[in-house]
């Protein structure tokens, strides 16, 4: 029977039955219409300001935009950037997803792990990091590696590593989009039943003969929806370009359009970075509707599965190998900025030549104490975040429940209205924002709730998704059999429904945590000096060139996200171990 | 002999008449339903899934539902319930009206005064045996010390005394049915509902399940509703049986008047007859109609009305062939060969070969014969079903 078709009470199929809770329905009703127009009116807003002049439709920032080379410029260099990091992580990604899944080179914490670094690393620490180890002159790699060449007789000014470069640029955002290849790839290595692949081997192929031959068809439409994300996160991606691009002379859309907004001053400059933000949508829009349809069709591959574990192919002395890239991967994405981060956090200027004996925590007093913008600002960051994942969390609690109750069309537009946000460039939010809320009594400028409100709607899609996802797990049955035991649903969803949901619910609200303490975008474009955010001032001290003081800010910020992701999922893990365990 | 036994057991306590209940019922009811319909909106449009459904059943009742999925037994259940809202019709729970199209009343499940049993069996995995046992009394504010005793008393009644402080994952399928079968009956209400309850657990614990639940209900006194798709278990356990088809009721009665009157070659195939044959009718008097089948002229004692030339359909039971190495003088008899036979511990299948595959007899004990041996087949003429044929 289709679940969606057996209601709940609050479903009355004729016109003739009081409808149930009221209240409850109201609020969830108000609720929703505002989250609507969240995101509505910054739409609206967009579309008025770059095409509505003096009351009449004038389309001219179109041909300005058409007509701007720089613009051109930066659409081409964003396509060669999304295409080439992103084909070369799904290659990296999908190979560890290989190994761990269906090879003896499996290492239990590599599943566990690897999609954490992108909640752990914010990409903002990953990508200076790198800077501070391998810019030309002053890049710490490079020290080493020019100390190493003169050993030999060749003397170098600068280099031989530059990450101000295209090849600099790429491999950043291979390492930043790794983790989302390997997560897709290995979960549908998961669910792909290996007796497809037994009957290969069974049948005289070899092990990489099969995995071509049958494990790759199978999983394709997984890697499909892999390199949609990737296009609509790197089409958006903002932190990466605005360091390296910047420093590299590589104009990207999502650093075009800032730029134009917030640098140039140019008053024509805001009719052409809305035409680009509505490019950027349109790229993104197709992506997210071509991954929807490759994951829906994707489900005909996972079959059944889980029953038995996967076949394991033996590498033999190519183990070590296969091992070593996994540890190595770790190593690149994680532990070498972080050491570069560390170094230079400690130094009173960035220098080549490390004075070992004047390292110290100047940077960090700094930061926490001495620079009362960044202090704030940290706070600022840490109320936001933890405001913004609880409010998104409770509001996508209480729609999953209601909804589920509801007609099924219902529940699938508000599902659709929570997912869309995550295929909005914050770029385009925060340009819609700041054209709907500097105005009249909307005026938000400069106050924190501008920035929440803004965080709200961009973390819509993963609050949805965590509490969907814990609806779903509790099971009709649950909830039915409390019914039928004498509760209300009011008294269901307190004592049953929520307690269960609970610890899906914490690992959405740590996503969210995390995502609005490491967000950049937004931050950097509708943050100010009245109400500073962590991404602001990491940004602000950047352009300044007070590297030292960046390294220090970034590593906070890091620091911050382990203590929170690994803090509460662990409680959370305990909590229900003590009910698993005896 | 069928008829025989029929007229011992009765007057059937069950046994429900139409004409009794016309109208207001004189007596008590646990459940009485009227008219009950209610359809569901598929890809190919609106399928009916129960189609005026009546249906009484006595206070301390057990009432078996069977039928195959999407016969519309569990939606009737759960109509009852009050998790799925009928579009037409009436319930009734213990004289009290729960729900009423015509009248715009539909209590929700928590107002009905019933409990239930459900196939996953529903354990909360957050709370505790006991603390799943408390529930239902905690939702009608009784003591605390009141529930503490009577948690434990129903943890004795289903025997998992100890057991009150593990969770559920802690427990084992048979525990868990038996800590959910406790919270159905801890709140001792009049009425019980069961889902499957014994479809996910193996067939040993399934069978000493069956046998307590019946203990159980005997000493609680509950009318229950059990719903089940296995026919050995609606035997087993039903006072009275609904098989139900496409929505309906295809026949209502006690499992023997079931087993030995099947109203249709529908229920006589769902409750066991495995061996059907096509045949047309050939002659016909008052106690005898005779049937022309690929195995040849078959006579029945039992078929309804039936004019001749008209296109039937014969049930044989396969435990009333009789296998036999000489011709027996009387009923039906042909020769066969055996295909092969199939040792079953306490009786013996044996596979008949026939013009259209093979025949199905079943004799009690170990093989008295051997594969390939020709055989003659009787079957007494009050055994040969005889049904008009369905369109296919």
């Amino acid at each position: 029977m289709n679940p969606a078709l057996s209601t709940g009470f609050a479903h009355q199929p004729s016109a003739s039955f009081p409808k149930a809770l009221p209240v409850f329905g109201f609020i969830v009703t108000m609720l929703s219409l505002a989250v609507l127009a969240l995101l509505v009116f910054p739409m609206m807003g967009i579309l008025r300001d770059a095409f509505v002049i003096n009351g009449r439709l004038d389309l001219s920032a179109f041909s300005r935009a058409v007509a701007d080379a720089d613009v051109l410029t930066a659409i081409r260099n964003t396509v060669v950037m999304v295409a080439s990091s992103g084909a070369q992580a799904l290659v990296v990604g999908g190979g560890l997803a290989w190994l761990n899944e269906r090879t003896d080179a499996r290492m239990a914490w590599t599943s566990s792990y690897l999609p954490l670094i992108p909640l752990l690393v914010p990409s903002l620490a990953s990508v200076i990091g790198w800077v501070m180890l391998a810019a030309p002159q002053a890049g710490l790699l490079n020290v080493i590696a020019r100390w190493a060449l003169s050993a030999v007789g060749v003397e170098q000014a600068s280099g031989p590593l530059n990450i101000y470069s295209w090849p600099g640029m790429v491999y950043v955002l291979v390492l930043y989009f790794v983790p989302y290849a390997f997560l897709l790839v290995s979960a549908a290595l998961q669910n792909l039943d290996p007796r497809l692949e037994e009957a290969s081997r069974v049948h005289g192929a070899g092990p990489f003969r099969t995995a071509l031959r049958v494990t790759l068809p199978a999983v394709a439409p997984s890697i499909g929806a892999a390199a949609m994300l990737m296009v609509i996160t790197g089409f958006a991606i903002f932190s990466v370009p605005i360091v390296i691009g910047t420093g590299a002379h590589i104009d990207t859309m999502a650093v075009r359009i800032y730029r134009l907004l917030f640098t140039y001053g140019d008053i024509n400059g805001t009719g052409v970075a809305i035409v680009l933000s509505l490019v950027l949508l349109a790229i993104v829009q197709c992506a997210l509707f071509a991954q929807l349809a490759l994951t829906s069709r994707g489900q005909h591959a996972v079959i059944a599965g889980k029953g038995s574990a996967g076949s394991c192919n033996r590498l033999g002395r190519w183990r070590w190998a296969a091992k070593s890239v996994v540890v190595m991967y770790v190593v690149l994405s994680t532990v070498l900025p972080i050491l570069g981060l560390v170094l230079v956090s400690l130094q009173g200027f960035w220098s080549p030549h490390i004075a070992w004996e004047r390292l110290g925590f100047a940077n960090y007093r700094s930061i926490l104490f001495t620079n009362s913008q960044a202090g704030v600002a940290l706070g600022n960051t840490l109320l936001l975040a933890a405001a913004t994942a609880t409010v998104v969390i409770m509001v996508a609690a209480v729609f999953s429940t209601y909804y589920a109750q509801t007609t099924p069309r219902l529940r699938k537009w508000s599902e659709l209205v929570m997912t869309v946000p995550g295929a909005i460039p914050h770029t385009v939010i925060a340009v819609g924002f700041i054209i709907v809320f500097s105005r009249g009594v909307l005026n938000l400028q400069g106050s924190l709730l501008l920035l929440g409100l803004a965080y709200l709607v961009i973390s819509l899609p993963q609050g949805q998704r965590a509490a969907s996802a814990a609806y779903d797990q509790v099971g009709r049955e649950l909830s039915e059999a409390s019914r039928v035991c004498g509760a209300s649903l009011a008294r269901t969803f307190l004592r049953v429904v929520f307690p269960l949901m609970t610890p899906s619910l914490i690992v959405g609200w740590v996503i969210v945590f995390v995502q609005v303490v490491g967000e950049l975008t937004a931050s950097a474009m509708l943050s100010g000096t009245t109400n500073p955010v962590a991404g602001f001032i990491l940004l602000n001290l950047w352009e300044n060139g007070s590297f030292p003081q960046v390294a220090a800010l970034a590593l906070v910020i890091t620091a911050i996200d382990f203590v929170v992701v690994l803090g509460v999922l662990r409680t959370a893990r305990n909590r229900t171990q003590r009910k698993e365990a005896s | 002999m069928a008829q025989a036994q029929l007229h011992i057991v009765a007057p059937d306590p069950c046994r429900n008449d139409a004409a009794a209940t016309n109208g207001r019922p004189s007596r008590a009811l646990a459940v009485r339903v009227r008219g009950l319909c209610k359809s569901f909106n598929s890809a190919h449009g609106p399928v009916r899934v129960l189609d005026q459904v009546d249906l009484d059943i006595e206070l301390s009742e057990r009432l078996v539902l069977l039928g195959p999925s999407g016969c519309g037994k569990t939606t009737l259940l759960r109509c009852i319930a009050g998790l799925e809202v009928p579009d037409a019709g009436e319930v009734e729970i213990d004289g009290k009206l729960v729900f009423s199209a015509a009248r715009g009343i539909a209590l929700p499940p928590e107002r009905r005064g019933l409990s239930m049993v459900f196939q996953s069996y529903a354990l909360w995995p957050h709370k505790t045996a006991a603390q799943n046992i408390a529930y239902p009394l905690e939702n009608r504010k009784v003591d605390k010390s009141e529930i503490a005793r009577r948690v434990q008393e129903v943890l004795a009644l289903v025997g998992c005394d100890g057991l009150g402080g593990r969770y559920p994952s802690q427990l084992s399928g048979g525990q868990q049915q038996r800590i959910a079968l406790a919270r159905a009956v801890v709140g001792s209400d009049s009425l019980v509902l069961f889902d499957e309850p014994l479809s996910n657990v193996d067939a040993k614990v399934r069978e000493s399940l069956r046998i307590e639940l019946i203990a159980l209900q005997k000493r609680l006194r509950f009318a229950a509703v059990y719903v089940t798709h296995d026919q050995v278990e609606a035997t087993a356990i039903a006072h009275r049986m609904a098989v139900m088809r496409a929505g309906r009721f295809a026949q209502l009665g006690s499992p023997r008047e079931i087993y030995d009157e099947p109203a249709s070659s529908y229920v006589a195939e769902f409750t066991g007859i495995s061996n059907r044959l096509k045949g047309r009718v050939i002659a016909q008097s008052p106690g005898k109609t005779v049937v022309s089948t690929s195995i040849g002229n078959l006579e029945s004692s039992v078929a309804g009305e039936c004019t001749t030339g008209q296109e039937v359909e014969v049930l044989l039971r396969p435990e009333c062939l009789q296998l036999r190495a000489e011709r027996d003088t009387q009923g039906n008899a042909w020769l066969t060969r055996i295909e092969s036979t199939m040792f079953l511990g306490g009786q013996t299948e044996y596979a008949l070969s026939g013009p259209d595959g093979y025949l199905l007899a079943r004799q009690s004990g170990s093989a008295a014969l051997d594969e390939d041996a020709t055989v003659w087949v009787t079957i007494q003429p009050r055994h040969v079903k005889v049904f008009p044929a369905e369109a296919p």
